[in-house]
Parts: C-alpha cells; sequence; structure tokens
C-alpha cells in the first residue's frame, strides 16, 4: 500500500488516499474501512437514460463514486473488498441516497473519511499497511498419509488455500494398492500446489508432517520434476522445506511456526514475532503464577490495576474486535488500546485474527495480557459478565 | 406403457387364471440328493418311530438340510397339533399349516372398507391392549426383526397344504382384516391363518424390484397379523422366541405403546426391503404362480449377470398380480443392484447357539525399537501361524538391506516404508489360535508420531501387554516417552489387563537385579498414575529376538521359574466389557480395503454394538453412502453373521463409493444411523494445563481437529461433583485435574460420536487429556 496524501486534523478528522499495490493490502483496507465512514474510489456503474421518445437504453460509466458505507465484505480466498453503501456525493449519474457497492481495485486510489475520526488503531493500520518491509509470504503443505492443507501465509494473514482427502487403503488389504493409493496422494498434492503457487518465485514452501510423508512428498515432487523435466520445478528445490509436525491438520500450523528451521527462515516476519509473543503467553498460563490473563472482563481489570503497563505488560488483541459493528464497542477497545500503550506504558499487540497466532486468541475471547505482576483473584466476583462475553469466545 | 400402469390396468383374477397349475412346486427338487435324502428319511424313521408320515418327515428334512436330530424334534413337536383343527387353526404365524383360501378373495376386496392409514379409532384401540407374541418363524430373523420364512419354509408349508386339505375354508372370507384382528378369540385364529395365507399365497411371479417395496407393506401386515395372536399354544412352542418389533406399519396403526416401545424404532423395515423378497403377494391360491425355487432360480441368475433390466421385463407379468396397495408403493426408487439373499438369521440366537472358541483381543504397546513387532513375529513363528521358509525369506531380504534383526518383525510390519525405516507405522493384526482361546494381536507403533494408528489399536483390545526395552538406557528413556503415555492410554480407553513383557534381557545377561528394578518400578507407576489394579499386572522377562520365556521357558534365564509369555496370554481372563448386542449396529471403520475382485470394497474393524449378517443394509456415516453386505468375514474366517465384540470384515457392495469412505467412518445399519456432532460436552482427566485451545481429537481410526471452546467446571475426582472453590468457570485446567469442557470439532457436517465415546485429547504431538463424551448436540 502507498499512502498518496494524508490530512489528518487535530481532532481526527481528515482524509487519507491510499493506493493499494498487492492483494494483502485489501486485507488492511478491509480493517480500515467500517460502517459509517465515507469512501471515494472509482467505479464502474450501469447508468440507464430515457430518451424523449420513452425508449430507455443503459450503458456503464468508469465515474468516481463517495459512499457512506454500509457494509463490508471481504473475501479471503480471493482477496478481494466489497464496500456497499449509499452514494454521499451527488454526481452526473448518481443521485444522493442511491445504493452502490464499490470493489475496491488493485492499482486505483481510494479515500477514505472516518466517521469517527482517525484513532490510533486506524492510524497504526495506516502505517503497517505501507510499511514496506511486511512480512514476505510463505506456502506451506501441512500433511499426513490421506489429508493435506495447503496453506499460504502473508504478512497479515494465514489462508487455507485447500485442503485434500485421498483415501488411503489400510495395511490389511493389497500393499500394492495402498502404494498406489500413496502416489495418487502425494500427485493431487503436487498438481495442486502447482497450481497455487507462482512458480517462478522464490518463496519458502514448508513441506510439514508427522514421520515421513513430508520427505517422501519432496522425493516425490523431486522425481516428478526430474522424469519430466520441469525445471522450473527442479530449480524450487532450495525452497522446500521440510519440517516435522505432530499432525496432517491445519492447527499443527503453529507447531510447524515453532520449528527452530522455519523461525530462522521466517525470522523477519511480523507473524514470527506474533507467533512467539503468544507462545510466551500460553507458557504463563502453564505457569500459573498469576501474570497471565485472558478474557474481556479480566483484561480490562489487570489494565485498571495498573498491571499492563511499562515493565513486560504485554496487551494481546485480535484486530477482529475493532471491527465489531457495534460502535461502542469499538471504541472500547480503541480506548484499552490507547491507555495501555500512551498511559500505563505497555506493549500492544494487536495480531491479525486470520493469522494462525489470532486464531488461537480467538479461542481466549480475542483479549490476553501478560501483567507485569501477579494477581490471582481476577476472574472473581464476576459471573453474571461472563455471560455477556460468551459470544466474544465463540 | 410403465409398469405401473400395466399393474393398476391389470384384471387381477384374470392374470390368476394364467397362472393356475402351470408351476409345481416341487419339480427343482434336486434328484442328486436323494441318495442323502433316503439316508436321512431312514435315521429319521430310526428316531421318530412309525407314526410319521414319510413325506412330513421328508419336507422337514429338506427343511433343516438333512439334520435328523432337528427334524426328529420338529416333527414331534408339531405332529400332535397338526391333527386338531382348532390348534391347526391357530399354527398360522407359524407358518406351516397354512389353510388354503378362498379363491375368490382378493386383496382389493379385502382391504376394500379400509382405508389405509385413515383406520377408524374403535378399531385401533382394540389391538394396543394385545401384547405382542412371538411369531415362531423357525430360522428366526436378524435380532431386531420380527423373524420370517425363508424361502424352504415356505416351500414346506406349501407342500404340506397340498398333502392336507384344511376344513375350513369358506368360513370367514367376508371378514376385513381388521375385524380379523380384533376378534382374535373366536375366528380370529382361522381368519389369521387365511390372512396369513392370502398374504403369502401370491409370491411366487413376483419380480424382484418390486418386492422389495412391496415388501414393506407386507411385513407390516404381517406383523400386525401376528402380533394380534395371543394363543397360549404359540407361546408354549416357542418359549425363548425373541419378541419382534412393530413395523412402522404397526405403529401407526396401533401408535406407540409402552409395551411396543421398549426396542427401538423399527430397524427391520429396511431389512425386509432384502430378506423378505418374495413373502407377499395376495393371491389366495399359492400355486397359481411360479414357485418360490424358480424365483430363486431367477434371483440368483439376475444376481450373476448384469441382465436385471430383462429380467424385470420377463417377471413384468409376473408383476402383474400385484394388488393395489403395493401398486403405490411400487412407485417408490427401485435400484437395479441386487443383494444377495438373506438367510434371514436370528443373529443373537445363532451366537449364542455357536460353541466358538473364546475370542480375545490384544494390543502391543510400548517405547519405539522395544520389539513390540519382533516378540509378536517370534510369538508367531513358534506358534507355527508363520512357517520356517518365509521367516528365512525375511532374514535374507531384511539382511540385504542391513537390518537382519528385524525380520522376526518383518512378519507384521509389512509395508514397504515400515520395513525400510524398521518401524511400525499403522496398527497390524494378526490372529493366532491356542487350544482355548483365538487371540487377535493389534500390533502397535511405538513412534510418537503414530500414538493416534496405536490410539485406533487399543481402541480394539480387551488387554495389552506392554513391551519394555530392559536394556540399559532404552527403559529409561521409554519411561518418560510412549511407555509412559501407552500405558495411560491403555488405561483411559478402558484396558484393565496388563500383561509387562520385560524384553531385551539377553542383552544385559538376563541380569534379575534389572529385572527386577523394572517390574518394582512399572508396578508402581502402573498402579499409581495409570491406574491399574496390581492384581491386574503380570511381568515376564523375555527376548522376543531369541525367543526366551515366549512359548518355551528360558534355559538362559535360570532365576525366572513362572509361566511365559503364551501361558500368561491363556491366562488372561478379557475383563468382560458389556457387549451391546442389543444395540444398533456401529462399526467403526479402522480400515478400508480392496480384498479381492470379487469383493472390491471391504472394511474392518470391530463391531462395538448391535449385530449383522450378510445382505444387510447399511449406511456409512458421514459419508452417507447406502448400500448392503455382501459378505462378512469373523476373525478372518466368512460368516454370515457378527455381533458386538467381533473383529469383522464387511465386504460391502459397490453401490459404496470406496472414495466416500475412510477410517473412522462408522457403518451403521441403514434405518438407524448414528448422528453426526459439531459440538458436544466432556468429561476429561488433564495430563497437560487446558485452556481453550486447538486440539485434535481421537476415537478410535477417528482423528480430527477440534477446539476446546468452554471450560465448564472443574470436578471433584472422587465424587465426579463440580468442584468447591475455582470449581466453576475455570480459566485453565491443571495437570491431573478432572474437569468438564465443550469441544467443537472443526469438521464441516461434524464427526460421528456418541454419548459414552471415549476420546482421546493431543495437541503438538502430546496427549493432553482423555474423557468421555457426556453429552453429544
Amino acid at each position: 500500500m502507498r499512502l498518496i496524501k494524508q490530512n489528518i486534523e487535530r481532532d481526527g478528522s481528515g482524509q487519507v488516499t491510499l493506493y493499494p499495490e498487492d492483494p494483502e493490502d485489501m486485507w488492511s483496507a478491509y480493517n480500515l474501512i467500517r460502517p459509517n465512514d465515507l469512501l471515494r474510489a472509482s467505479a464502474l456503474r450501469r447508468v440507464t437514460t430515457e430518451s424523449a421518445t420513452g425508449s430507455s437504453s443503459s450503458h456503464r460509466v468508469h465515474t468516481t463514486l463517495t459512499i457512506r458505507v454500509r457494509s463490508t465484505n471481504f473475501d479471503a480466498q480471493a482477496s478481494t473488498l466489497h464496500v456497499s453503501g449509499q452514494v454521499a456525493a451527488e454526481n452526473d449519474f448518481t443521485k444522493v441516497g442511491q445504493y452502490h457497492t464499490l470493489d475496491l481495485e488493485l492499482h486505483r486510489n481510494f479515500t477514505i473519511e472516518k466517521a469517527e475520526g482517525w484513532d490510533s488503531v486506524s492510524k497504526g493500520i495506516v502505517a503497517e499497511a505501507c510499511n514496506a518491509k511486511r512480512g514476505a509470504s510463505a506456502w506451506a503443505v501441512i500433511m499426513s498419509e490421506g489429508i493435506a492443507n495447503i496453506a499460504m501465509f502473508t504478512g497479515e494473514r494465514t489462508v487455507l488455500k485447500q485442503r485434500i482427502n485421498v483415501p488411503i487403503p489400510g495395511k490389511k488389504g493389497d500393499g500394492r494398492a495402498r502404494d498406489r493409493a500413496v502416489e495418487r496422494f502425494f500427485s493431487t498434492i503436487l498438481e495442486i500446489l502447482l497450481r497455487c503457487i507462482d512458480i517462478g518465485e522464490a518463496l519458502p514452501i514448508l513441506l510439514a508432517s508427522p514421520a515421513y510423508t513430508a520427505s517422501n512428498f519432496l522425493k516425490f515432487v523431486m522425481d516428478t520434476a526430474t522424469r519430466t523435466g520441469n525445471k522450473q520445478l527442479l530449480a524450487q528445490r532450495p525452497n522446500f522445506l521440510p519440517v516435522h509436525s505432530s499432525t496432517g491438520q491445519y492447527h499443527s500450523l503453529a507447531e510447524v511456526l515453532k520449528d527452530p528451521a522455519v523461525v530462522s527462515r521466517l525470522k523477519d516476519t511480523r507473524y514470527a514475532r506474533e507467533t512467539a509473543l503468544v507462545d510466551k503467553f500460553f507458557e504463563l498460563m502453564r505457569k500459573d503464577d498469576g501474570r497471565a490473563w485472558y478474557g474481556p472482563g479480566e483484561v480490562e481489570k489487570a489494565v485498571d490495576a495498573g498491571a499492563v503497563g511499562r515493565g513486560g505488560g504485554v496487551l494481546l488483541i485480535n484486530n477482529s474486535l475493532f471491527r465489531s459493528l457495534d460502535v461502542d464497542v469499538r471504541k472500547r477497545w480503541v480506548a484499552l488500546v490507547d491507555r495501555v500503550r500512551d498511559v500505563e506504558g505497555g506493549e500492544v499487540k494487536v495480531l491479525s485474527s486470520e493469522h494462525e497466532s489470532g486464531k488461537r486468541l480467538e479461542g481466549l475471547g480475542g483479549i490476553a495480557a501478560i501483567l507485569t505482576y501477579p494477581i490471582f483473584d481476577l476472574d472473581e466476583d464476576k459471573p453474571e459478565e461472563d455471560v455477556q462475553e460468551e459470544p466474544a469466545a465463540v | 406403457m410403465s409398469r405401473h400402469r400395466f399393474v393398476k390396468t391389470l384384471d387381477l383374477d384374470d392374470e390368476l387364471e394364467d397362472f393356475d397349475g402351470q408351476q409345481d412346486s416341487t419339480d427343482i427338487y434336486d434328484p442328486n440328493q436323494d441318495p442323502q435324502m433316503r439316508k436321512a428319511l431312514a435315521e429319521a424313521r430310526a428316531f421318530l418311530g412309525d407314526d410319521f408320515a414319510n413325506m412330513d418327515i421328508q419336507d422337514s428334512l429338506w427343511y433343516y438340510y438333512y439334520d435328523v436330530e432337528k427334524t426328529g424334534n420338529e416333527r414331534k413337536r408339531v405332529t400332535p397339533k397338526v391333527h386338531l383343527p382348532k390348534h391347526h387353526l391357530k399354527l398360522g404365524s407359524s407358518g406351516y399349516y397354512a389353510i388354503p383360501c378362498i379363491p375368490s378373495l382378493t386383496a382389493k376386496g379385502f382391504f376394500m372398507d379400509c382405508p389405509w392409514l385413515n383406520v377408524p379409532m374403535e378399531r385401533r384401540a382394540e389391538i394396543l391392549v394385545e401384547p405382542l407374541y412371538p411369531r415362531g418363524g423357525l430360522l428366526g430373523g436378524s435380532s431386531r426383526e420380527p423373524p420370517k420364512k425363508s424361502k424352504l419354509a415356505a416351500l414346506v408349508a406349501a407342500r404340506k397344504q397340498k398333502t392336507q386339505e384344511a376344513p375350513s375354508q369358506s368360513e370367514n372370507s367376508a371378514l376385513t382384516l381388521l375385524d380379523t384382528l380384533t376378534n382374535s378369540d373366536d375366528c380370529g385364529g382361522a381368519t389369521t391363518n387365511d390372512k396369513d395365507k392370502i398374504l403369502r399365497g401370491r409370491r411366487y411371479p413376483l419380480q424382484r424390484n418390486e418386492e422389495r417395496t412391496k415388501s414393506t407393506y407386507e411385513s407390516q401386515v404381517q406383523d400386525n397379523v401376528s402380533s394380534s395372536k395371543p394363543t397360549e399354544e404359540v407361546q408354549e412352542l416357542e418359549p425363548n422366541a425373541p419378541v419382534s418389533s412393530p413395523s412402522g406399519f404397526a405403529s401407526t396403526m396401533l401408535g406407540l405403546s409402552s409395551t411396543l416401545q421398549h426396542t427401538p424404532p423399527n430397524i427391520s423395515s429396511y431389512n425386509l426391503f432384502y430378506t423378505t423378497g418374495s413373502d407377499m403377494g395376495a393371491n389366495s391360491d399359492p400355486f397359481s404362480g411360479a414357485s418360490p425355487d424358480d424365483i430363486i432360480a431367477k434371483a440368483q441368475g439376475a444376481a450373476k449377470g448384469m441382465k436385471s433390466k430383462t429380467q424385470a421385463k420377463t417377471n413384468g407379468q409376473a408383476s402383474k398380480e400385484v394388488n393395489t396397495v403395493s401398486e403405490d408403493l411400487s412407485k417408490t426408487a427401485i435400484t437395479d443392484s441386487k443383494p444377495p439373499r438373506s438367510k434371514n438369521l436370528d443373529v443373537l440366537q445363532e451366537y449364542r447357539k455357536s460353541a466358538a472358541k473364546r475370542s480375545s483381543n490384544f494390543v502391543v504397546i510400548g517405547h519405539v525399537d522395544a520389539g513390540k513387532s519382533t516378540l509378536m513375529g517370534r510369538l508367531l513363528y513358534d506358534l507355527k501361524v508363520v512357517d520356517q521358509r518365509t521367516i528365512e525369506k525375511y532374514q535374507r531380504e531384511a539382511a540385504k538391506i542391513g537390518k537382519s534383526s528385524f525380520a522376526m518383525a518383518w512378519v507384521l510390519d509389512q509395508g514397504s516404508e515400515e520395513r525400510e525405516h524398521g518401524i511400525t507405522i499403522d496398527i497390524a493384526m494378526n490372529k493366532f489360535e491356542t487350544d482355548k482361546t483365538v487371540f487377535m494381536i493389534l500390533d502397535a507403533p511405538g513412534h510418537k508420531d503414530f500414538v493416534p494408528n496405536m490410539i485406533a489399536g487399543a481402541a480394539q483390545a480387551d488387554f495389552a501387554i506392554l513391551v519394555i526395552d530392559a536394556s540399559t538406557g532404552s527403559y529409561e528413556s521409554g519411561l518418560k516417552g510412549q511407555t509412559k503415555e501407552h500405558a495411560i492410554l491403555v488405561r483411559s480407553m478402558g484396558v484393565q489387563r496388563l500383561i509387562v513383557a520385560v524384553n531385551k534381557l539377553d542383552m544385559v545377561d538376563w541380569s534379575q537385579s534389572r529385572y527386577d528394578e523394572i517390574t518394582q518400578q512399572m508396578e508402581a507407576f502402573l498402579t499409581s498414575a495409570a491406574g491399574f489394579q496390581k492384581s491386574n499386572i503380570s511381568f515376564v522377562p523375555c527376548s522376543g529376538l531369541k525367543g526366551d520365556n515366549i512359548t518355551k521357558p528360558s534355559t538362559d534365564c535360570k532365576w525366572y521359574t513362572g509361566p511365559t509369555l503364551l501361558n500368561l496370554l491363556e491366562a488372561a481372563e478379557p475383563t468382560s466389557q458389556e457387549r451391546a448386542l442389543n444395540g444398533p449396529l456401529r462399526l467403526p471403520v479402522s480400515q478400508v480395503f480392496s480384498s479381492s475382485t470379487q469383493f472390491p470394497l471391504s472394511v474392518a474393524g470391530r463391531i462395538t454394538s448391535g449385530s449383522i449378517q450378510v445382505a444387510d443394509p447399511v449406511i456409512t456415516i458421514p459419508g452417507g453412502q447406502q448400500g448392503y453386505v455382501k459378505g462378512i468375514a469373523v476373525d478372518d474366517e466368512p460368516s454370515d453373521w457378527a455381533v458386538a465384540g467381533q473383529n469383522t470384515t464387511i465386504h460391502l457392495s459397490a453401490d459404496i463409493d470406496a472414495k466416500l469412505i475412510k477410517g473412522g467412518d462408522v457403518l451403521c445399519s441403514a434405518s438407524m444411523p448414528i448422528s453426526l456432532r459439531q459440538v458436544f460436552i466432556m468429561k476429561l482427566l488433564a495430563f497437560e494445563h487446558i485452556m481453550p485451545m486447538f486440539c485434535s481429537i481421537v476415537v478410535g481410526r477417528l482423528d480430527a481437529s477440534a477446539r476446546i471452546t468452554r471450560l465448564l467446571s472443574i470436578l471433584d475426582k472422587s465424587t465426579g461433583k463440580v468442584a468447591s472453590g475455582r470449581g466453576k468457570k475455570p480459566r485453565v485446567v491443571k495437570p491431573n485435574e478432572a474437569a468438564r469442557v465443550e469441544i467443537t470439532v472443526d469438521v464441516e457436517g461434524g464427526v460421528p460420536i456418541e454419548q459414552g465415546a471415549r476420546i482421546v485429547l493431543r495437541a503438538d504431538g502430546e496427549t493432553i487429556a482423555t474423557g468421555v463424551v457426556e453429552d453429544a448436540k
């Protein structure tokens, strides 16, 4: 994302014009654009004109529309963002109040004006999105005999691209049938993987599995490449990185990201840092020394008690909380983040809910904190509040 | 013109005449069997004396397939009744003494005043008070359906009729079915008999496709008829016959009275589609159509070739005789694939009768490279299950790749990858027999990565052998590793009996002190941490490679005089696990494979509840594929049936797509499939910290991704109640605590899990908890 123009007043009003460059930027835009914001972008609109004789004709026009956002819709697989709303500024083709759905396009500017003003979180998103050194992408194939998950991870997200299930007959039957099935399984994975990745690019491809499946697959890939004379695939050899995981299920990605070989390969990326932080949190939970707390109520109390401040206090918060449709809820979390960062002096990590570490945090209610000193009774006397928090946890 | 139309327009009586007397029901009597018959007849004569007609005895002999003793008993039992008209009439439900009916009575006329599913109230009420009596089908039926007559039984009945002209022909023609049902006291017996016969009489010419659909109706009516027969005689005759469950039709007619509800909704209505193929048609004259043997011949022909279509056409004529009710029913879907003939066994009865050896499964567990497969290979070799030549071949091949010590293990490790790496990857199953017991070895992988496979094996086991590597260093590393994990896992899977084989003692020169050290430590661990009872653990020092103390006492190990491993196995009473013989069929699939061209798709597993027999309709869950059973093998021996607790291989029909069934699926009876659960509550015992987190759930062969979504409460381990203090809404469950949690499965549509299922939770390659499903919603 490139920042084209920024024009934010002290009171938070003002506009920002952005230029999205890669599909990942659409995810940032999705986190940035909230209902009631004003969005100005180029649009393709069908206009119907009626002639004097009563016959009508319609044609498509390229125009720039300003809409007041009603809802946003992000397609994770295709990385496209659709924003629907009502036209807020009249032009030659539209009247105020007409509905339009903008499909934000790559390499076309769009301008946002926040309805509630630019708060720290939205400014943070813009800054993060425009940071050129966001983590590199990588591919991962997590497999065990018969199942495979092909995932892509970028700076912000991990996306499960494809799940593959090939039945492999048991030990009991004919051994050759089994070998054939395994070969079919491998060739299916390879076929789909080649369809997903851009073979010219040199992105790491992590192959994770229990025991020998991953290394067998790598052998299969190289054998196939040699046999078919696929030079591009052969050239990918150094990018393949077989690692160990205990299952072939998608959630084993967490385990894969902890593998030292993977960490060293991806050490600069944001998700590696986030994964490390979430791991640290879970580690503290295990120690049960009162320094790790999760859940909205508990964390707010801990912040109130001044425990998430200078000297190691960390607030982990999922960006899904900022996407809440309820303005008050959004404001509540923004205020908490501001307070920890600016008043208390603690560290704030906004995790991407689409990322593996964010998904783990999601289970804990989307928010957790590592405290500077132990508190043991944060969860007492609040059974009724818990009931309210339940939806967030699920 | 479609067949349905054809059926609609046909003139029933016309058709009846066409078929009159054309077929002789005895014409397929196999002359090859004549000598056998003569011989059996002579024997039966000797057994019975001269009071019985040759014909009768022959009939019964045929029916019992020349089993003289059974024939004798049956003749003795039945003959006196035959001569008493009253009893005779009431025996109708057993199907043998059905009385010829009035030819003019057609089903159409019979049911004319009785709109289906619209039975007047006053008629329903009467039946409710009647207790449900068994119908004495001699062949019985599968445990959950009313006994039915086989083709042969029907044939015997038909022949019987020919020889004995019953006198009561003209009495009850005007009675409707429902009147019959309500008047069981005076004329009920006779009319029911008539009814029975009407229903059964016209069985022959029907063509199978129609039969399937009609049979629902048919069997339902039969159910009704039989359930309305509270005659004492019948009860006396068949004191042990199972009470049949009400059919769907009967339920509709009668409502579900409390007396009927003790059985789950009728499974049999499905089975009947296949099993009572020809017991139908409403003809007053049983001899007007083809004989049952023709039908069998036809069906067999159809089943063999793919000419079912033509078959249908030639049989089309016969199907004209279908009565108006079945006409509607026949419009339902018809498939071409023909199930094999069901033998209609009463599986539970068969199971009780069968004097089979005790069968016992045991799982072999332990740390990787403890020598589990080698120990079992040695056991099989010493018991001559594997011959010398095979072992020599393995030895040569193993030596070729520099793994000569693995030769014994290759008996079980058949996979190329397993041999290459010298480890077991998946459960291997091998059978051996001693004088008393049939044992099934489940050789589990010891490697950490394959713990889910080991769990799949442990789920099928009655008891376990824990193999411990006694050599220096290996024992210690095993104790931290899978020795410990496996022991805890098998215990939590319900295994109570454990044999600890202290292996590789030859590596430490049969040191008794080493053995004592290991036994002491293991006993302490197994009784405290794993929760085994001391009396249920036994130890044996052995060497799998050398064969000491496996089947014969060791010569090197002088200080040990106790039983060998084989003695211990024989002594191991499998803890009597409750076998849910009466439940609906549940077969968790552990393997899917193709065994031969005859059976392109087979599944193996241990039945957890219910029973199954050839031709039963089944459904795979979650695949939802319906098909039927083509063949069954129990402990690798072909069988006609199988019950809960047996290791079963089911050969499935081609209706089921092999791509849509995998290990971890559940094969169910088609009428009572297991339901899929996305969210469930379970009670667990934690081994690691439990928080809301990702994990995998392992249930037998099923290994699915899931999340712990809520921690509901910490439980007091002794009382099982919510613990005081931080019992409510904990934020973390600590190791060794019991808790109740909510699990959400990350599988679209959910997984097949039932209440009481034993679940293992794993995360990051470790077992974090085990538990039991409390409530699935």
